[in-house]
């Protein structure tokens, strides 16, 4: 299987990941129709999500009865839909629960898995040694067999030589631990490439491929690569869950497998309201993964090296990789490809930083990176359009979907918390003489508030997910009342990091003023 | 091992939301119309009363039942389910005068009134001329309060005079005001954009805004009307709007001072302040002032 290929050779690749603008990142890749319709396309998301936002407000001024039958739909729609969720939700948490118990190990040892191989990039930039060790000892303390594990600390080069000596120096220090450890040094400004983790991790999966697989005769497709952000830390069953649902998977080269990502590293150090944000992250991935569907993956995942080889690797000139290529695989696969949710987690750091401002500020621009994941709608419908191997219903149904996702995720806050009180406002006073109007607030409060016991059940399963609180909180009063009534600022963090951040991004995208990486700080303790 | 929720489940969990979702929806946005369940399953239109008021914990009754308790927080009230016809409204809070009203209800519509409070007790000074006489002086002493007053006054007669022949007023656009002859009549007084003055013993109000804008006590559901006329059966001779808030007048009649609401959409609630022949009026910030002959009153209202 393992071939001479070069990094810019295309024998290798899927027929229609052949394609020039296979790996389109904007419209301006592109040229002629093509690049009118991408840009097209990328003014979409914004033109809905304003489009609802301000239809709302005429209608509350031109036909506030209507308007107001809207909105009483709308938050009946919403209470509904968070009993639906939440019924998933507590689903995946009894999953949770339970492969946290599995002995994947004895699971694993009765399929044939001697073969298989896992590859771990671990990208970093300009983190402190201290992030990329508590990472390194999980992996150290993950339980597999060692000569299985195959360890790529992926460097950039634009973050200077004292980061690359340090990852020389892990490397060196933590190797007994692994059959293979590698250093990648991903050049600065290589053409085509936008900084970022995509095109490293590209860099150094290609580096692997011909450092350590083709070195040691490994077969791609015996091999599972975990894309790691750079604070990921793993349960100790991980790779032995992951390769287990890798070995069960029907047709297991066209999916990628996603962990649960929660957010516990420094969860206890976080303030209040990046606690909610982090868990409310976590909560809409444990949704996701009972709603395969719909999951596209996210952050740290598992994906076959042959699925990642015959696509290119993840896209280097964007910013939402994790998510691309998802996308990249599916329509180069012509729709036959998935992700397989395995419902065993993984813990990353919460967004924490030296001030509560600051922390605020970091929130605000990761979710407006993460809501960047709207890029991919433009490059999703444009493919819809190219590649007809896939199944008409199928681009229909996955493009309404990721439609409705990005389109609920920056107007729905808004809705619910802000609209309700427009047709009031704006009405005039032939609708606010009407007992509807009287109505409006009292009907909307009430759907609300009786969906709250969906937020409740929330934090309750976020509770029994927490790790143990430290000695020095546990005994501070203050910690507790805080932890109790956290969970009254989620209508405000959905706003504030849900909708705007995500009306933010979708008007950059429609602007085309394109995001760059951010690389969110990660202050381990504040 | 615990499988994910099977495509089975998960259709029969949409099935049931959707159907949840088509159930409800007619129910609530009928119900939010004022549509209620009447005798044999039929449908009845129903309207509702919105009673505001300034101070907290009040108790208010229709046709004479508990319907409402308000805190401190809540002073509003919104009574629903009401078929359309006439109600008495009545709110009792302890240390003030009982307010009632009468109310017409409109299907779908929602009438709104202000409770209107004064205290049983109304907090008064009089002020006469001269301080009480005492044993170690010779000649009464001239009260500086009552000096104050007498100059107040004088100068609000002024300033008044003033007004009416400029026909300015404080919170309307000058080119409306200035133009309009009904500013020049007796005891013109601009409330909130209100025009109000005497005529033929009655206070005449009107409202001279937009359609939008129309104070609820000039409207009934949808229709509003331009002017409403207060009449007492006494003369009112003079008046003022109260200081506070609430929409209600201090009237002065031959025998009186009145407070009375300025919502004569039913018979408005009077309540007696002070008596006495040639009472003058006067308010100063928050305190309403009654010249009784030669003496004063002030009083908060």
């Amino acid at each position: 299987m393992n071939t001479e290929h070069t990094h810019d050779s295309k024998d290798h690749l899927l027929e229609y990941a052949k394609r020039e603008d296979f790996h389109s990142g904007r419209a301006s890749d592109l040229s002629g129709r093509d690049r009118v319709l991408y840009r097209a396309l990328e003014i979409l998301p914004a033109v809905l999500s304003w489009g609802s936002l301000l239809a709302t407000v005429a209608l509350s001024y031109f036909a506030p009865v209507v308007a107001a039958y809207f909105i009483i739909a709308f938050d009946l729609y919403w209470l509904i839909k968070t009993t639906y969720l939440v019924a998933h939700h507590i689903h995946n948490w009894k999953r949770i629960k339970h492969g946290m118990t599995v002995d994947w190990g004895e699971m694993l040892s009765q399929l044939k898995h001697e073969h298989v191989q896992h590859l771990i990039i671990l990208p970093y930039y300009k983190e402190p040694e201290e992030v990329l060790r508590a990472s390194l000892d999980s992996l150290v303390a993950a339980k597999y067999d060692r000569s299985k594990l195959l360890l790529v600390l992926a460097a950039e080069v634009r973050a200077g030589a004292e980061q690359t000596e340090l990852g020389e120096r892990l490397a060196a220090e933590y190797a007994p631990h692994f059959a293979a450890t590698l250093v990648t040094k991903h050049p600065a400004d290589l053409p085509g490439e936008a900084a970022g983790k995509g095109s490293n991790i590209s860099w150094a999966a290609e580096r692997a491929r011909v450092e350590l697989l083709d070195a040691r005769d490994i077969a791609y497709e015996d091999v599972i690569v975990s894309a790691f952000d750079v604070d990921t830390v793993v349960y100790e069953r991980y790779f032995q869950c992951l390769a287990w649902h890798f070995l069960t998977t029907e047709d297991r080269h066209k999916a990628s497998y996603q962990p649960v990502p929660f957010y516990y590293n420094n969860i206890w150090d976080a303030p209040a309201f990046s606690r909610v944000v982090a868990s409310s992250g976590t909560f809409w991935q444990m949704i996701q993964q009972e709603r395969p569907e719909k999951l596209v993956t996210f952050s740290s995942h598992g994906v076959s090296f042959k699925a990642l080889y015959e696509v290119g690797y993840w896209q280097r000139n964007m910013v939402s990789e994790d998510s691309r290529i998802f996308w990249n695989l599916f329509v180069a696969n012509g729709g036959n490809y998935r992700v397989i949710p395995i419902a065993y987690p993984i813990s990353m750091d919460a967004n924490l930083a030296r001030t509560n401002w600051q922390t605020g500020v970091n929130i605000y621009k990761q979710q407006r990176r993460w809501s960047w994941g709207v890029e991919n709608l433009p490059y999703v419908l444009y493919h819809f359009m190219r590649n007809k191997t896939i199944p008409l219903r199928k681009r229909i149904s996955v493009g309404l979907t990721q439609m409705e996702g990005y389109w609920s995720l920056a107007t729905n806050p808004l809705f619910i918390l802000l609209l309700g009180w427009l047709p009031l406002v704006l009405g005039g006073k032939d609708f606010n003489s009407s007992i509807l109007s009287y109505n409006l607030p009292i009907i909307t409060r009430n759907l609300m508030t009786i969906a709250m016991a969906g937020l409740i059940v929330s934090a309750i399963i976020s509770v029994s997910l927490l790790p143990q609180v430290p000695t020095r909180l546990s005994k501070k009063a203050s910690f507790w009342v805080l932890r109790l009534f956290q969970w009254i600022l989620v209508p405000i963090t959905i706003v504030i990091f849900g909708a705007i951040p995500g009306l933010d991004a979708q008007m950059r995208l429609a602007l085309g003023r394109y995001m760059g990486f951010w690389v969110t700080p990660k202050d381990k303790r504040a | 091992m615990i499988k994910p929720l099977s495509d089975l489940r998960r259709r029969l969990y949409l099935m049931m939301s959707v159907l949840a979702f088509i159930a409800l929806i007619p129910i609530i946005l009928l119900y939010s119309e004022g549509y209620r369940l009447g005798d044999a399953f039929s449908l009845v239109e129903t309207g509702g009363i919105y009673v505001r008021s300034d101070v907290a914990d009040t108790s208010l009754y229709v046709n004479g039942a508990l319907k409402k308790e308000t805190g401190l927080l809540i002073r509003n009230s919104f009574i629903d389910d009401l078929r359309p016809g006439m109600y008495e409204i009545r709110v009792e809070k302890d240390g003030y005068r009982s307010w009632v009203k009468r109310v017409r209800v409109d299907e779908n519509l929602v009438t709104d009134v202000n409770h209107l409070p004064v205290l049983t007790d109304v907090a008064s000074t009089t002020v006469r001329r001269f301080l009480p006489a005492t044993s170690t002086e010779a000649t009464p002493v001239r009260d500086p309060r009552h000096v104050e007053l007498v100059r107040l006054f004088a100068s609000s007669t002024a300033t008044t005079t003033s007004k009416a022949v400029v026909g300015k007023s404080p919170t309307s656009t000058a080119s409306t005001t200035a133009l309009d002859p009904r500013t020049l009549m007796p005891g013109f007084r601009d409330h909130r954009g209100i025009y109000a003055w005497i005529e033929r013993g009655r206070v005449t109000m009107t409202w001279p805004g937009s359609y939008e804008r129309t104070p609820y006590f000039f409207c009934q559901g949808k229709e509003c009307i331009a002017t409403s006329t207060l009449a007492l059966p006494e003369e009112i001779v003079a008046f003022e709007w109260l200081p506070s808030q609430a929409d209600g007048l201090v009237v002065v009649t031959e025998s009186g001072a009145y407070v009375v609401d300025a919502d004569v959409r039913s018979a408005p609630n009077v309540y007696p302040i002070v008596s006495g022949k040639n009472i003058k009026l006067l308010i100063d910030g928050a305190d309403v002032i009654f010249k009784i002959d030669d003496d004063f009153v002030v009083a908060e209202i």
